[in-house]
C-alpha cells in the first residue's frame, strides 16, 4: 500500500548503480546508491524556459544528477512497453 | 530569476526545490525504503503520530509487538520472529481492540486508548478467491487468487488517504533496540471490498479528514473509539482493478492487468482462462 517504488540498476562506467524512486507528496524523488559515494537524491525540475532538467536535492551534485538522470530517462525509454 | 544548481529557474520553482530540500532532509530514510509488504516485517513505514506540537510523520515498523507487561513477553528479535511466525499483528480487528476473542483484555487495548495514529496510503492490495476451470473443463479443487489494487478515488498519487492505526514501543531486552511499531485497524468490508477480499470480507478502517482528526486528537471514550474504528468507507468513493500476479516486483505495482476469462466482481461464475483459447 501506498508510497510505491520503482527499482532498477543502471550501469555506470562498468559499475552498477541502484536506482529507487519514491512518489512523495512533494514530487517524485529518485535515490541513486553506488559504492564509494553518499546516496544521491535527484529530481526532475523545470528551468526558466519551461524545459525539464535533472538536479540534485540538495544542490551541489549537479553533474552526477545530470548523468544519472539521463540514464534513468534511457531506462524508462527502454522499458516503456514492459 | 533564481539559480538552482547553476541553472536558471523561476522564483516559484526555486521555492519549490528549496521546500523539497527540507522535505528530503527530514524524510531521507523513508524515501530510501522499499515498497512496503507487511509480511516481510522490519521495514520502516511513515506514520502520522500525535505529538504535543501537532501531527508528526514518524517511521515505524509494521506489525504490532505486545507491550512488556502483556503476554507474551518477547525478549529478543529472535523470539519476536518466532512469535510472528505463529501470530499476525499487521492488522487489528476493530471488534478486538479492547476485548479479544476469548473475552479477555486485548493486547491492543492500551494502544487503542492512548496511542492512536494514522497510516497514510495511496492504495492497497487484496486477493480475490475464485473457483477456476481447469484444462479439462472441470472446476479445480483449489480456488485461484487474483490480486486487486484498491484505491480511494479522490486520494491517489500524491494525495494519500488515512487508515486508522495504533502504535506501541518495544525494547529488545537483549540489545536495547527500541522499536516503534504499529498495526492497521480493520473493519467489516463494504460491498466493493467484500467482492475483492471475498475470503475474509474485511477492509482497513479508512477515515475521512474529520474522523482522522478525531481519531488522533479527540478525547474519546471506548465507545467513541469503537464507533470510529468500525467506520466503513463507502463503496462509491472507492475503485478496484486487477493487477498482475507478482505485482510486488513489477515496474509499477499499480498497473492494471486484464485476466482473460475472469468474471466481473460480484459474479459467481468461475474463472475460465481457457475460454478465450477456444477456436470454435
Amino acid at each position: 500500500m501506498i508510497p510505491l517504488n520503482v527499482e532498477f540498476d543502471v550501469d555506470y562506467n562498468g559499475k552498477p548503480i541502484h536506482i529507487k524512486s519514491k512518489d512523495t507528496a512533494k514530487g517524485v524523488i529518485y535515490v541513486a546508491t553506488y559504492p564509494g559515494a553518499k546516496d544521491l537524491f535527484i529530481h526532475r525540475a523545470t528551468n526558466a524556459q519551461g524545459d525539464h532538467f535533472w538536479t540534485s536535492i540538495p544542490e551541489g551534485r549537479q553533474q552526477a544528477a545530470e548523468r544519472i538522470g539521463q540514464m534513468i530517462d534511457e531506462y524508462f525509454h527502454d522499458h516503456e512497453n514492459d | 530569476m533564481c539559480y538552482y544548481n547553476g541553472i536558471k529557474v523561476s522564483r516559484g520553482e526555486y521555492i519549490r526545490l528549496k521546500d523539497l530540500e527540507v522535505f528530503v532532509g527530514k524524510n531521507r530514510e523513508w524515501i530510501n525504503c522499499d515498497l512496503n509488504q507487511g509480511p516481510l516485517y522490519n521495514q520502516p513505514y511513515p506514520i502520522v503520530k500525535a505529538t504535543d506540537t501537532g501531527p508528526e510523520l514518524k517511521l515505524m515498523e509494521w506489525g504490532y509487538i505486545p507491550e512488556e507487561s502483556k503476554w507474551p513477553f518477547l525478549k529478543s528479535r529472535e523470539e519476536l520472529a518466532k512469535w510472528r511466525f505463529m501470530y499476525t499483528t499487521l492488522n487489528a480487528t476493530c471488534e478486538g481492540l479492547f476485548v479479544n476473542d476469548k473475552g479477555k483484555t486485548s493486547m491492543y487495548a492500551g494502544a487503542a486508548q492512548y496511542r492512536r495514529c494514522l497510516v497514510p496510503s495511496t492504495g492497497y492490495w487484496e486477493w480475490r478467491h475464485i473457483k477456476q476451470v481447469g484444462k479439462s473443463g472441470k472446476i479445480l479443487k483449489d480456488p485461484i487468487k487474483i490480486p486487486y489494487h484498491l484505491v480511494v478515488t479522490d486520494h491517489q498519487e500524491n494525495n494519500p488517504f488515512y487508515m486508522a492505526g495504533i502504535w506501541g514501543t518495544w525494547v529488545s531486552e537483549e540489545t536495547g533496540e527500541v522499536v516503534e511499531n504499529f498495526t492497521i485497524v480493520t473493519t467489516v468490508a463494504n460491498e466493493l471490498s467484500a467482492q475483492v477480499h471475498n475470503a475474509k470480507k474485511r477492509m482497513p478502517t479508512i477515515l475521512n479528514e474529520d474522523l482522522a482528526q478525531e481519531w488522533m486528537f479527540g478525547k474519546l471514550s471506548k465507545d467513541d473509539i469503537m464507533d470510529i474504528a468500525k467506520t466503513q468507507y463507502e463503496t462509491k468513493e472507492m475503485d478496484a482493478w486487477t493487477v498482475a500476479k507478482g505485482f510486488q516486483t513489477a515496474f509499477n505495482p499499480r498497473d492494471k492487468f486484464a485476466y482473460a476469462g475472469l468474471p466481473p466482481l460480484g459474479s459467481d461464475e468461475p474463472f475460465n482462462p481457457y475460454q478465450s483459447l477456444s477456436l470454435f
